[in-house]
């Protein structure tokens, strides 16, 4: 069985508030942002008077003048994982990456990480964007035990403020920067035993979320909003039904797309507001980074016993659930 | 998956099928390409570029690459996705799973994995295991250690690269005359295939990545002595590994190595039967392997051969990350 020994979180300090976008005049308002998304600030990596001067209109200045770049994100929260594991980054016998703002297209944005934490072991991406958390535990999950290294170290990292148009109000309201890490063993018990994990796909809609390479960043959004919260429903409703999950003491995370779509999920699956985790509120939307930036920020809180069910969806379109255990 | 040793114990799998797809333009049909900056012949280099766009740009921009390109790495990977399932015998309904990789994506997402299945119309879990130049290593390697019941019964194992659009032409560096694009596909089997993988492993050295980049917005950069002190060296050390599995007829498979390079490691390694596909392909990265192999099939089938020369074949890789990967193939049927 998997365990996750430890977990980590880096934001960059610039912040974004509502007041900010709504003094952009790109037809938004503060009440709009809150009410529509209950989202109330984002963290940013870019200079708050770059984007008033140039609403990042080219994607390469906004690389340019960001605070830090993806890599050093990464470490950061690599770092405090490793850390709150009670390991060295020597012990790390594999790591993987997910992030769709790479520093460089290569090598990949796992071997940079890697590099800069001096681990010379298999480093690799495995991506597939916002469900990243439930991809790397579904993907290490799939390997017999024997086969993998005493410690692997996940990590999910993303900078698409650096991938916003600031001229479109939806786009500007939604996203946040960060990075998550968390280690993984299936040889030495942690905090939280994995008791189940689940990936799937449906590449036929993957052009629903998009981040160009060369430009900013464009979904369907209502199309994306629906399926985001019909999937996570479906998700959880697998875990109850499989799982003895008494949401008077466990605990839900799920994608952190919107405050209000999140809402829509625990009123329908009658979760109280007092078990659900969220950041999105304060940080933004930060793609695969979100949910396990969520769970370790929470990391000194998990009570004995308490199972943490973790449902993810979004790019791809991709989805999956992670059921923890402390 | 991570020791050598283990390769003994390696979990079987099967190579079904391999195809690939190259784009149609050439970079030699471009008349303002600059003169060669290498000593030795320059191979054939297929190119995802229209020349129009070439001749007005020398691609002095990859930002602004899109509207310049005749292919991009999503229509090769689908060509040759199709080509592998059509050697294979299945249908993409059969697919189970698509591992992707490419180190030139025109989005990061979603990523190649995914747009390979959307062109296949298939639902199924797709993301991209990404290593760089040992992309087939990798993903075979990661299957075998899976567990069974993880492993569906087919799986389609796709990296596909444009490093042409990330060529600076205007500098006429060496690395300008190295590299061609390619999509390389396999179709990985659980229970049977032409292919039984006896071992497939893949190494990367992140303290070298630096060596070996394409920036986001920017150019490919190679520092090709990273040939002779890390590729050579390493490939050498991980056939010594393989050395119990491999037969004396065995046929090696290198196409990502310069020709000065590629003859270094035949002499370190000494002996056995090689081939190849540089001088036809350039350095394609993580395609080599399955183009090369696909490659080698229709030569045999071009002389009216059921299969390849061999009992034996041996896929060397090497390339971004920096990662080299070996993967040993016995013919099955």
């Amino acid at each position: 069985m998997l365990s996750i020994l430890g977990m980590g979180i880096s934001h960059p300090e610039g912040e974004i508030d509502n007041s900010f976008i709504e003094n952009l005049d790109i037809g938004t308002t503060e009440q709009w942002i809150l009410d529509k998304i209950g989202i109330e600030k984002r963290r940013t990596t870019l200079p708050v008077e770059y984007i008033i001067k140039t609403r990042n209109a080219d994607p390469r200045e906004g690389h340019k003048v960001a605070s830090q770049t993806t890599t050093e994100l990464a470490v950061t929260a690599a770092k405090q994982a490793i850390e709150r594991a009670g390991i060295l980054a020597s012990d790390v016998g594999l790591l993987i990456c997910n992030s769709c703002t790479p520093e460089q297209v290569a090598p990949s944005e796992g071997q940079r990480i890697a590099a800069a934490l001096g681990i010379e072991a298999k480093a690799y991406d495995v991506i597939s964007a916002c469900p990243a958390f439930a991809l790397h535990m579904d993907y290490l999950q799939s390997f017999e035990p024997d086969d993998l290294p005493e410690y692997a170290l996940c990590v999910s990292a993303a900078v698409l403020t650096q991938n916003v148009n600031y001229n479109d109000r939806s786009d500007s309201a939604i996203w946040g920067d960060g990075a998550a890490a968390w280690v993984v063993s299936a040889k030495h018990p942690g905090k939280l035993k994995v008791l189940d994990t689940h990936f799937m796909a449906d590449p036929t809609r993957c052009d629903a979320v998009v981040v160009d390479t060369f430009g900013h960043f464009h979904q369907d959004g209502r199309a994306v909003r629906d399926f985001s919260v019909r999937q996570t429903v479906r998700l959880v409703k697998r875990l109850e039904q499989q799982y003895d999950l008494d949401w008077s003491k466990d605990i839900f995370i799920g994608h952190q797309a919107n405050r209000t779509m999140l809402g829509q999920i625990t009123n329908n699956r009658n979760i109280p507001d007092e078990n659900h985790w969220y950041n999105v509120t304060e940080i933004g939307n930060q793609a695969g980074a979100g949910a396990p930036a969520t769970l370790a920020s929470h990391w000194d809180e998990i009570k004995p016993g308490q199972k943490i069910a973790v449902a993810v969806v979004g790019a791809g379109l991709s989805w999956g659930s992670v059921l923890l255990q402390a | 998956m991570f020791l050598v040793s283990n390769m003994s114990t390696m979990k079987p799998i099967y190579l079904s099928a391999v195809g690939y797809a190259q784009p149609e333009n050439l970079l030699s049909d471009w008349d303002g390409m600059p003169k060669p900056a290498v000593s030795f012949p320059v191979p054939t280099q297929h190119t995802a570029l229209k020349l129009d766009y070439l001749r007005e740009t020398k691609n002095s921009d990859p930002f602004q690459v899109v509207p310049g390109l005749a292919e991009t790495p999503t229509s090769l990977a689908e060509r040759a996705s199709r080509a592998a399932l059509a050697r294979a015998g299945i249908s993409a309904e059969e697919l189970g799973l698509i591992f992707g990789a490419g180190s030139t994506p025109l989005e990061t997402t979603p990523v190649e994995s995914q747009r390979v299945g959307k062109a296949l119309q298939v639902k199924i879990p797709a993301f991209d295991v990404n290593a760089g130049g040992a992309d087939l290593a990798l993903h075979l390697e990661t299957l075998s250690a899976w567990k069974s019941e993880k492993v569906p019964q087919y799986t389609l194992s796709v990296s596909s690269h444009i490093s042409t659009s990330r060529l600076p032409f205007e500098e006429g560096t060496e690395c300008c005359f190295l590299f061609g694009d390619a999509a390389g596909v396999a179709v990985v089997g659980k229970e049977r295939g032409r292919y039984r993988v006896d071992a497939a492993v893949a190494r990367i050295f992140p303290s070298l990545a630096q060596r070996f980049t394409i920036d986001l917005y920017g150019f490919l950069r190679f520092d090709s002595s990273i040939e002779e002190e890390v590729f050579i060296p390493q490939l050498q050390k991980l056939v010594s590994d393989c050395r119990t599995l491999i037969s004396g007829d065995a046929i090696y498979l290198e196409s990502q190595l310069t020709p000065p390079s590629h003859l270094k490691l035949r002499e370190a390694l000494k002996g056995p039967s090689w081939r190849s596909f540089w001088s036809e392909t350039g350095n394609t990265l993580g395609a080599a392997p399955a183009l090369s192999l696909a490659r080698l099939e229709e030569e045999a089938q071009l002389q009216g051969k059921d299969s390849v020369d061999a009992e034996q074949i041996v896929l060397l890789q090497c390339g971004v990350g920096l990662s080299v990967g070996v993967v040993v193939l016995s013919r099955e049927e």
